[in-house]
């Protein structure tokens, strides 16, 4: 936590949504930030080579945003597995654990690395990860789809 | 409470608003929440309930849990008014 933020951070934390009773849960929120991760992935490997300043700007912006919608994405993904998930759902895919853990790797690789073929396979394993969500509430009318 | 209140936002709460006045209509307050006392909550003021209960509700009703579910809430248990964001800088000033 930076100096700054401990000086600021309040009190006290009230929660102004429903995290708990409200059940609300979609692998939607997780997908969206790993597309826009898979998006400056492409960007950043096809900027050009250039260093001119507004080239610099714009290479930074993408690297920052790459680096927060994956920890976006990582957060929804934990969210999903520690509130969403129960231990029944666990007997009917043993391969859950594995599945969001490969998740979270691939949102820290996607931090550390500019890697298209990492960001896809991030898309990808919470694409998995939706069909298993889905299935789990016994919905077969929720189609994985991706916006970009 | 999007757009009023983002996660992360970080708000003044005016503890003495309610000491002499009861919550108005439209305010955000800060109320700890009846089916669990350690946890606060933020939500706006619909209205009275009767002589002795708030009735709180979240802006976005599709995905809000509120008075609606948790029934009016007593007077006392209205912490204060959440008047004020000072972060994210963007978004400084009143909470309307």
């Amino acid at each position: 936590m930076s100096l700054l933020d401990r000086i600021l951070r309040p009190s006290h934390t009230a929660s102004a949504h429903c995290d708990g009773p409200c059940g609300v849960y979609d692998p939607a929120s997780a997908r969206i930030a790993a597309e826009a991760v898979l998006s400056m992935a492409k960007k950043l490997v096809d900027l050009p080579e250039s260093h001119d300043v507004a080239t610099e700007n714009t290479r930074s912006r993408f690297i920052a945003i790459k680096e927060e919608q994956a920890q976006v994405a990582k957060q929804e993904l934990l969210i999903l597995w520690t509130d969403y998930f129960k231990p029944p759902h666990l007997e009917a895919n043993p391969g859950l654990h594995d599945t969001f853990w490969n998740a979270a790797k691939l949102c820290s690789q996607n931090k550390v690395e500019v890697n298209v073929d990492a960001a896809q396979a991030l898309v990808d394993t919470i694409g998995e990860i939706h069909n298993i969500f889905w299935a789990s509430k016994s919905r077969d009318d929720v189609p994985f789809y991706t916006a970009g | 409470m999007t757009p009023a209140l983002n996660p992360g936002d970080y708000v003044v709460v005016d503890t003495r608003a309610y000491t002499r006045r009861d919550p108005a209509p439209g305010q955000v307050v800060l109320a700890s929440d009846p089916r669990e006392p350690s946890r606060m909550i933020a939500k706006r003021v619909a209205g009275p309930d009767g002589a002795d209960g708030v009735v709180l509700l979240g802006d976005n009703s599709q995905q809000s849990t509120d008075s609606r579910t948790f029934g009016p809430v007593h007077p006392g248990d209205i912490t204060g008014r959440v008047f004020w964001r000072y972060w994210p800088p963007a978004r400084f000033g009143p909470v309307r």
